[in-house]
C-alpha cells in the first residue's frame, strides 16, 4: 500500500519504505497485520514508537489500532515491522476508514502517514428461512 | 454470505392448486447477522416437465422488501399467482417450482428451491 505523509515535520530522520498488507477488504472483527518497513540514513542507530490504526480522519477518534510497537533501525539500515491490527466491529454491513501510521520519537509524535487507499470492512450478511407454510 | 434454510422444503408442498389463482405463503425469517439488514424477496416460477426437466424460463410472481434488525425474526405472507403463459399450455406441465431470491443490502445472498405447486 502506497502511504504520504499527512502530517508532522517536513524533514524527519524516519524515512518510511513501504506498507504491505492484503487486499485491503476485511471482514469486520478479523485479525490482519501489516507490515510497515522503515529506513534509517543516519550513521547512528534510532530508536521509534508506532502505531497503525483506522480513522475516518487523522485526528480520530480511532476505531481500530494496533499496540504501539517499539523499534530500532541500525545505522543506514531498515526494518520491517508488524502492526497487527483487529477490524472493529460495524453496526452497518459496510464502511471504510482511512489507515494511518503515527511514528513518535520518546514519546513525542514525529510524523503520521497515510495510506492512498481506503480500507474497507465489512459484515456478511446472513439470513435463515425458518419456515415456510401455505396459509 | 448465505441464507440458510432451517425448514424441510417437503412441507411446502402444495397440491391441488392452479393456474392464476391466489395462493398464500406465509415465510418466518430471521437475521442472523450483528447489524439491521434491508432484505428484498423475489419469488420466481419455473414450469416442470414430467421428466423432471425444468423449462428454462423464470416469471416473477412477487416481491417484497423488510428491514430486519439484527436477531429479528419476522414473518411474511406472500400473496401469490401462477402465473400462465402460452407457450405452456402447448404441453402438460404438472408442476412449477418457486423458487426464493433473497438480497440483503443489495447483496444476492443465494436462490432457495422450496417449493412445487401442483397444476391441473
Amino acid at each position: 500500500m502506497k502511504m504520504q505523509k499527512v502530517e508532522g515535520k517536513a524533514e524527519v530522520d524516519v524515512q518510511l519504505v513501504e506498507v504491505e498488507m492484503d487486499d485491503p477488504s476485511f471482514e469486520a472483527e478479523s485479525v490482519h497485520t501489516a507490515t510497515a518497513t522503515f529506513m534509517n540514513p543516519k550513521t547512528a542507530p534510532i530508536t521509534y514508537g508506532a502505531q497503525l490504526y483506522l480513522a475516518k480522519t487523522v485526528s480520530g477518534p480511532a476505531v481500530a489500532s494496533s499496540p504501539v510497537v517499539d523499534f530500532t533501525v541500525e545505522a543506514k539500515g531498515t526494518l520491517a515491522v508488524p502492526f497487527v491490527v483487529t477490524m472493529p466491529a460495524l453496526s452497518v454491513v459496510s464502511d471504510s476508514y482511512k489507515v494511518y501510521l503515527l511514528v513518535a520519537y520518546g514519546g513525542t509524535p514525529l510524523v503520521t502517514f497515510v495510506g492512498v487507499e481506503d480500507v474497507a470492512v465489512y459484515i456478511t450478511p446472513s439470513i435463515q428461512l425458518i419456515g415456510i407454510g401455505w396459509v | 454470505m448465505g441464507i440458510e434454510l432451517a425448514c424441510p422444503f417437503q412441507t411446502a408442498f402444495h397440491s391441488g392448486s392452479g393456474w392464476l389463482q391466489i395462493h398464500t405463503l406465509s415465510l418466518t425469517l430471521h437475521n442472523l447477522s450483528p447489524v439491521k439488514l434491508n432484505c428484498s424477496f423475489e419469488l420466481s416460477c419455473m414450469p416442470i416437465m414430467e421428466s423432471g426437466d425444468a423449462w428454462p424460463a423464470n416469471e416473477k410472481v412477487w416481491d417484497a422488501s423488510l428491514e430486519l434488525d439484527a436477531g429479528e425474526t419476522k414473518v411474511l405472507g406472500m400473496n401469490i399467482w401462477v402465473p400462465i403463459m402460452p407457450i405452456w399450455t402447448t404441453y402438460a406441465w404438472p408442476k412449477v417450482a418457486l423458487t426464493l431470491h433473497v438480497w440483503a443490502d443489495s447483496i444476492y445472498l443465494g436462490g432457495v428451491y422450496f417449493a412445487d405447486v401442483q397444476v391441473p
